[in-house]
């Protein structure tokens, strides 16, 4: 497929030709737009992707935050926590010694801002909004007040999801799943929960659409479906799994918000007693299900896995083809595979419920889903593997993060199995083996390509280079120690290890792993360590990088043709494309890349 | 043009051939998935075969798990254990002295052994364990014996599992259940028979006045529990 594809040149220009003449009005009267409507209130789809990019990154921050101080009390519990430990209240921790009600906040609160505030938003928000548009050669997203509204909801909702930690009885403490009855009977911090996700998941439904339809209206002529950059492509799966997985949890949170504020019972079932209290004395009728609950959440949180990965994969194979100078392997077969995955993300939701009881007969239906979605996930691994194989490859800071993603998500992707197996799973459910299996495919799965991504993009966004040494001194303290924070938690979890417990030395088998403990919690702050270099790159460079000019990594994709940073409307003049995107080091080319908009040659 | 023709039929046929694996492999999961569910069905049937009938009040072998966190911070496990059919319990009926809400007028709840945070099983017994929760979603998680299944409050749910060696283990709480989930633990004893019906007749509720209530008067042990499946240190068989 490295070669050009003559058979698909010409077709669907017509719907991009349309769209950008009732777009063209964006360039007048950039300049007159006070700063508020510039920087903060715009619609221009850049400052608004680098407005989610940086509240995101801000958000991922305060998410390891907590996981930090919940590491102490797992490392050393009961054990006052030295020095920061004066900076909490006695209410959380007096002395500095955790309390089981803030461990378990910490723990729900960092899954939801991890996921919903932190990945999802830089993922999608951030890359999505920025690098979408400059791909497909449009000037802005299709709605770009949309586009600043849906920003708008997302703000407020992650800090009012912030906020819930000053609530009476703190944040949410239900866990990120938030399963009734208990989320339902807990404290006012899950009704903050509650309503900062009915925000987040507006937010996400507005931009969802919105991706839509600019990738199918707005490609610039020529550029047909099958020559977008994987990186487009994998925003237009996601944008759908967003678009149809988010609604059943956004009726799922109005449902339990009803439970918690109008007595309703649609996750109570009769006969509740809580605190030796018939519950049905409070007002509750009783007679609904609390599995109700799981099945809409799972509905949703399934197809998120793939929402937080597939742009990754998407990150990942923009880098790998740059750095190989070839194209990438197996380009349609890839593409098929994110297509399939798409669709199979949904029918796959029950393997997390493999332990409420249901029949055989469903869990084998989930068993058999599960391993058939594992297939086009090690198909689009093969493919960006394989797109190593011969390849002169350039080891930039990217591209190492790039081929670290490789390994990462290949383990967590492959420790999953297990889990999606019907017996394997009653010993490792909620266990600490679970919890590394799915780190390993989000944090130095996903969040490593958002580093590659970062890196990567940084020169087109402020049209400076960051720093290579620094970013080899990030890439690899946190290779390191990623993996000696997660790569334990396999072992204790087939030792036994149940997850979300305050004080894992309670039971015996917890005990013969606590070692292990001390050794993840010292790899994480180190990890944390080698993150500075990272943020002092990252504002450094905004000033002291090396300028550079609009195509810095000689790349072929349509974005490194506009202008660093893109003025407001991104390109002088609308670009067309003659080609496949990937066309490295084509055989007669003076350059070693050919980029999409070049004329025939 | 050949060369692109080629490749619009491969990817053509791709998801065709694609689709035709995963066919072929999710019709041998189902069969396999079925030729399983026959083995446990065959293994189960077996085991009952094998196990006194609980009908009869034969034996001991049948529990209810029920949990709840009394009091939000204290979470604790609770076991009511019975020969034959369990006695009916209803929410309302709840207290510290009745924490399963037991309806002491039933003549079936007689006989039922009710124990906090502990749980006595037969060695070499399959256990029928009926899960339910009062208040939150709990789970019943014994490690050594690889049985984990959620109790749902509402729902029912049974699970069983038959404990090869005797010995002390650890019941724990595997689902987030509040402030004391991670405290939420119970001991499972498992006793040779003997010793088993020896605790079930020191527990009864009417063993001291065995007399006066002649309905639950303690059973003989079983006499032969069945042959013992060869041990591998965890050798248990559990099936949801």
């Amino acid at each position: 497929m490295s070669t050009q594809t003559t058979t698909h040149g010409n077709g669907n220009g017509h719907g991009a030709a349309g769209a950008h003449g009732a777009h063209a009005d964006h360039g007048h009267g950039a300049h007159e737009l006070p700063f508020w409507r510039k920087y903060i209130f715009s619609v221009d789809h850049k400052v608004i992707g680098v407005q989610y990019a940086v509240s995101a990154l801000v958000f991922l921050f305060f998410g390891f935050t907590l996981m930090m101080l919940m590491r102490w009390q797992l490392a050393y519990p009961g054990q006052p926590l030295p020095f920061f430990g004066r900076f909490f209240s006695d209410a959380v921790m007096p002395g500095g010694v955790m309390q089981p009600e803030f461990y378990n906040q910490l723990g729900a609160m960092h899954g939801t801002i991890m996921v919903f505030l932190g990945v999802v938003p830089l993922a999608v928000g951030g890359f999505g909004n920025y690098v979408m548009p400059l791909q497909i050669g449009a000037p802005d997203m299709a709605f770009p007040r949309l586009n600043m509204a849906s920003y708008w909801v997302f703000l407020p909702g992650g800090l009012l999801m912030l906020s819930s930690f000053v609530m009476p009885g703190g944040a949410a403490q239900s866990g990120w799943t938030s399963y009734p009855p208990l989320s339902d009977i807990a404290t006012v911090g899950q009704t903050v929960w509650l309503l900062a996700m009915v925000l987040l998941i507006t937010s996400s439904l507005l931009g969802s659409i919105n991706f839509i339809v600019t990738i199918i209206q707005m490609r610039a002529p020529g550029l047909t479906f099958w020559r977008l950059p994987v990186f487009v492509h994998a925003q237009f799966v996601t944008a759908f799994l967003l678009l149809l997985a988010f609604p059943p949890l956004e009726a799922a949170s109005v449902l339990q918000l009803m439970d918690r504020l109008a007595h309703t019972s649609f996750f109570l079932p009769s006969g509740l007693v809580v605190s030796g209290e018939l519950l049905s004395k409070s007002g509750y009728a009783g007679g609904g299900s609390p599995l109700l609950w799981q099945h809409l959440f799972w509905f949703l949180a399934h197809p998120e896995v793939y929402v937080l990965v597939l742009p990754a994969m998407g990150i990942i194979a923009e880098v790998i083809a740059n750095n190989t100078r070839k194209p990438i392997w197996g380009y349609r077969l890839l593409v098929s595979s994110i297509i399939f995955l798409g669709f199979m993300s949904f029918v796959v939701w029950a393997h997390h419920m493999f332990m409420t009881g249901m029949g055989t007969a469903m869990s084998t239906f989930f068993q058999t889903t599960t391993m058939i979605i594992s297939i086009p996930s090690v198909i689009i691994l093969t493919c960006l593997l394989m797109s190593l194989y011969g390849a002169a490859i350039r080891f930039t800071t990217p591209m190492l993060f790039a081929l670290a993603f490789l390994p990462m998500f290949a383990i967590g992707g492959l420790t999953g199995l297990p889990l999606g197996l019907t017996a394997s799973d009653i010993y490792l459910h909620d266990t600490f083996y679970v919890i590394g299996h799915f780190h390993y495919v989000v944090a130095p799965g996903t969040i490593f390509a958002l580093f590659a991504g970062i890196y990567y993009w940084y020169p087109k966004v402020t049209g400076r280079q960051m720093n290579s040494k620094l970013g080899k001194v990030h890439f690899w303290g946190s290779f390191v120690a990623i993996n000696g924070v997660f790569m334990p938690m396999f072992f204790q979890g087939m030792a036994g290890l149940s997850r979300r417990l305050y004080d894992p030395t309670v039971y015996a088998h917890g005990r013969g792993v606590q070692p292990l403990n001390v050794l993840i919690s010292w790899s994480a702050w180190i990890l944390a360590v080698f993150q500075l270099p990272f943020i002092v790159n990252f504002f450094m460079s905004l000033r002291a990088g090396a300028k550079v000019a609009e195509n810095p990594w000689r790349s072929t994709t349509l974005e490194w043709f506009a202008p660093s940073p893109p003025p407001h409307g991104n390109f002088p003049t609308q670009p067309v494309v003659y080609r496949e995107p990937y066309e490295y080091s084509v055989p007669g080319q003076t350059d070693d890349f050919h980029p999409q908009s070049a004329g025939k040659a | 043009m050949s060369r692109g023709q080629a490749l619009v039929e491969l990817a053509v046929c791709a998801p065709v051939v694609l689709l035709l694996t995963l066919g072929a492999v999710a019709s041998v999961q189902l069969i396999d998935a079925r030729a399983g569910l026959d083995a446990a069905t065959k293994a189960a049937a077996a085991a009952a075969a094998r196990a006194p009938d609980p009908a009869t009040a034969d034996s001991s072998a049948r529990a209810r798990f029920e949990s709840m966190v009394a009091g939000f911070p204290l979470s604790s496990t609770q076991l009511s254990l019975s020969v034959g059919k369990f006695g009916r319990t209803d929410a309302s009926l709840v207290s510290s002295e009745n924490p399963l809400g037991l309806d002491p007028d039933d003549p079936d709840g007689k006989d039922d052994v009710v124990a906090v945070n502990q749980m006595h099983v037969a060695q070499g017994k399959p256990t029928v364990v009926t899960l339910s929760a009062k208040d939150v979603i709990h789970a019943f998680n014994i490690p050594v014996l690889r049985v984990k299944q959620d109790a749902i409050p509402g729902q029912s749910v049974p699970v069983w599992f038959e404990a090869t060696q005797t010995g002390h283990f650890e019941l724990a709480c595997a689902q987030l259940c509040g402030l004391g989930h991670y405290r939420m633990r119970a001991d499972v004893y498992v006793d040779t028979p003997e010793g088993f019906a020896k605790w079930q007749t020191d527990n009864a509720p009417g063993a001291p006045e065995a007399a006066a209530a002649p309905d639950a008067a303690p059973e003989k042990p079983a006499a032969n529990p069945g042959e013992k499946p060869p041990g591998d240190g965890h050798a248990t068989k559990t099936a949801p």
